[in-house]
Parts: C-alpha cells; sequence; structure tokens
C-alpha cells in the first residue's frame, strides 16, 4: 500500500519524539537529556485543523548524522521555515528517522542551532512548528514499504509527504529512488501543488 | 557461551568508527568510517574496551564517557595504547557523540566505535548484549567494561542494568591495569 496523493492518511500514526524549544536552542547543551515523549499525529492534525497553515510536512531520512542528510537534505528547510509556512500553509515540519529519540533530538537541536545562526531575524511565529522524532522500529514507514533493513538495522527510505491536516488527506509525496535529493527536498516541496 | 578472563577477545568483526579530525571538528560535520583492525589493536598491548547502550542517552552521557575522557592521562600512564567505546549506534552518530563530549583530538586515543547489531558484545556472552527492541532501541550494548592484553581479556564485567557504578568506572579499570 502506498502513500498517495488524494488518499487518506492513517488514524493512529505515533513517533517518539523529544520536544525541542526553539526560543531555548541558541543556548542548548545537546548532551542534555531528556525523557522521549509520543508523538500522535491525529493531535497534531486536531491542532492545526482548520487553520491558515493546515498542511503538515513529513521528511524522512535514512539515519541522523549521516552525510547526505545532514549536508544537503534537512538544512534547506530549516533555512527556509518562513517560506514554508507563508508559501507552503505548513504549519508544522517533522523530520523523522529510525534513530533513537536521544539521537534524533540531538541531531535535530545541532541543526536547528546552525540553521538559526544564518538567520539573524528568524521569528518562532513565521514558522511551522519543528519537530525531529524517531520512527520507532520504522513502524510507519515499513507499513508503506518505505523502510528496509539491509543488514545494519532497519532504516528508512529518504523520503517527503505533505498531509493536510483538514481533510487528512496527503498532498504531495515523493521518494529517492537513488542517491541525491530530487524528490524530496526543500525544491520539490516549494514546487508542489498542495 | 561467555567469555572471561584468559579468553581472547574476539576480532573477527571490525568494529567501524570515523576517525576524529580538525576538518571534522563540527558536530553535523560528516566524514566516512573506517574499520578499526581489533586484531592489530590488541597485538602486544593494553586495551581498554568499553560499551555502552547509546549515544547521547541519558546515563552515558552524563558519566560513564565522561569519567573515563577526565581520566585520558591515567590511562596513557598505565601503558594503555587505546581506550574503544562500543555501540550499537552507527559511526556517524557515535562520531557526533565523541565530539559533543568534548573529545577533539586528532591523535584518536579514544575512539567511538560501532558494534554492528551487537554482534562483538555478543560473541562475549549474551549479558555483554540487551534487547531494547520493545521501546525501539533494537538490540544493543550492554555497559560493561574490560582489558585486553595483548588480546587477552584480563578483565571484563558488565553492569547489572546498564546503568553506571564502580564496575565499568575509570578508577577500577586504571586499579586493574
Amino acid at each position: 500500500m502506498p502513500l498517495e496523493v488524494t488518499e487518506k492518511f492513517p488514524s493512529n500514526v505515533e513517533f517518539q519524539y523529544i520536544p525541542i524549544n526553539i526560543d531555548e536552542v541558541k543556548e542548548v547543551n545537546v548532551l542534555k537529556c531528556e525523557i522521549p515523549t509520543l508523538l500522535k499525529l491525529d493531535k497534531l492534525f486536531e491542532s492545526l485543523a482548520g487553520t491558515n497553515a493546515p498542511n503538515v510536512l513529513i521528511v524522512a531520512v535514512p539515519g541522523a548524522f549521516t552525510p547526505t542528510c545532514t549536508e544537503n537534505h534537512i538544512p534547506p528547510f530549516l533555512t527556509h521555515l518562513t517560506d514554508l509556512k507563508k508559501d507552503k500553509k505548513i504549519g508544522a515540519v517533522i523530520i523523522i528517522a529510525t534513530n533513537d529519540a536521544f539521537v534524533i533530538n540531538a541531531w535535530g537541536k545541532l541543526l536547528i542551532k546552525d540553521a538559526l545562526a544564518a538567520q539573524p531575524n528568524f521569528s518562532a511565529e513565521e514558522s511551522p512548528k519543528i519537530i525531529f522524532a524517531s520512527d520507532v522500529n520504522g513502524a510507519f514507514s515499513k507499513a508503506y514499504d518505505l523502510a528496509s533493513d539491509k543488514g545494519t538495522g532497519i532504516r528508512t527510505s529518504r523520503y517527503a509527504t505533505v498531509v493536510n491536516s483538514s481533510d487528512r488527506t496527503v498532498k504531495y509525496f515523493g521518494v529517492e529512488v537513488e542517491r541525491g535529493v530530487k524528490f524530496s527536498g526543500l525544491d520539490a516541496i516549494l514546487g508542489a501543488k498542495l | 557461551m561467555t567469555l572471561g578472563v584468559g579468553d581472547k577477545f574476539p576480532t573477527s568483526i571490525n568494529p567501524k568508527y570515523v576517525p576524529y579530525t580538525k576538518e571534522n571538528d563540527k558536530l553535523t560535520a560528516c566524514a566516512n568510517p573506517i574499520e578499526l583492525n581489533l586484531a592489530k589493536e590488541f597485538a602486544g598491548k593494553t586495551v581498554v574496551v568499553t560499551a555502552v547502550p547509546g549515544a547521547f542517552t541519558p546515563t552515558c552521557t552524563e558519566q560513564h564517557i565522561p569519567d573515563y575522557l577526565k581520566n585520558l592521562q591515567a590511562f596513557k600512564d598505565k601503558g594503555v595504547s587505546r581506550i574503544i567505546v562500543l555501540s550499537a549506534n552507527d559511526p556517524f552518530v557515535l562520531s557526533a557523540w565523541g565530539k559533543a563530549l568534548g573529545y577533539k583530538e586528532e591523535e584518536n586515543f579514544i575512539v567511538f566505535a560501532n558494534d554492528p547489531l551487537a554482534k562483538i558484545s555478543s560473541e562475549l556472552g549474551d549479558k555483554y548484549t540487551a534487547d531494547l527492541s520493545s521501546v525501539g532501541f533494537g538490540v544493543r550494548t550492554a555497559r560493561y567494561a574490560g582489558i585486553v592484553v595483548d588480546g587477552k581479556i584480563t578483565f571484563l564485567q558488565n553492569e547489572d542494568e546498564l546503568g553506571f557504578t564502580e564496575i565499568s568506572s575509570s578508577k577500577n579499570i586504571l586499579d586493574r591495569i
């Protein structure tokens, strides 16, 4: 079963995450350990449904701290948050990988910190909510054939999807079929008809 | 089977790590992992091997490895040629973690190396791994510490509950070298 545009996004999808407070990230200590909690997508959709930024962008990467996603894939999103909200009505960006919530949280805080350093006029109000979460055991991605185990533990494919909270339908889906970022990167999302 | 004092430390699987270099100083910088040839590392030398359940997780971030990092000179003074920190996290995550903990020396006296799916640790024995699949962490290395002299284990002990106690403390290891 693929994730397809116009299809309904499933209910009861859960990720594990440690919330990142964007106002504190500049002074953040990446070694500070907090306790992971559940991210219930249904709740997130409810909170964004009917708002002027109802879209939720989910971007999956094979691994935190790995070269492509650290250097090319995720940073462009983090330096164009305002565009994502203004032009694409995206109210939340969720970055997922099968790494555990501690690793993803540390990675997320570092990437956000770097991205904010490049944006002196950043305003959290004009930005979507940013969430770095663990797709635990690849449960969500696996259900859509978007995760596999090549002998080093389960990893997700590199993909991106946009879901409209108001009608819960998939508005965009793109998965990379070879190395690199074509269908799941910032340009693909900014160019998508949502 | 459980290995112990007098047994050879397994060398059939080489862990992978990303050596620290000045060019890759940033936490989010990425370099390619290389293999740590265990047989070579052990030959004629004293090596400390210690393992943690996960990078960036509370106990190990806050206590275990920082305790070792504070005492690197003491290990060197005792003739230790290298400290190998094993974990089932991939080499990229481990490299970032090592830098986050503050180890930034090109000597790479302490290396943060990936025990793939905790297979090296499982060769030591069941109690050296921890199946944390139910909480989404997969099979991890347990927390343990050992001393390997010329390829042979002269000390090896695990923590009962993955926590950090005097068992895997630097003092305990230093006292036994």
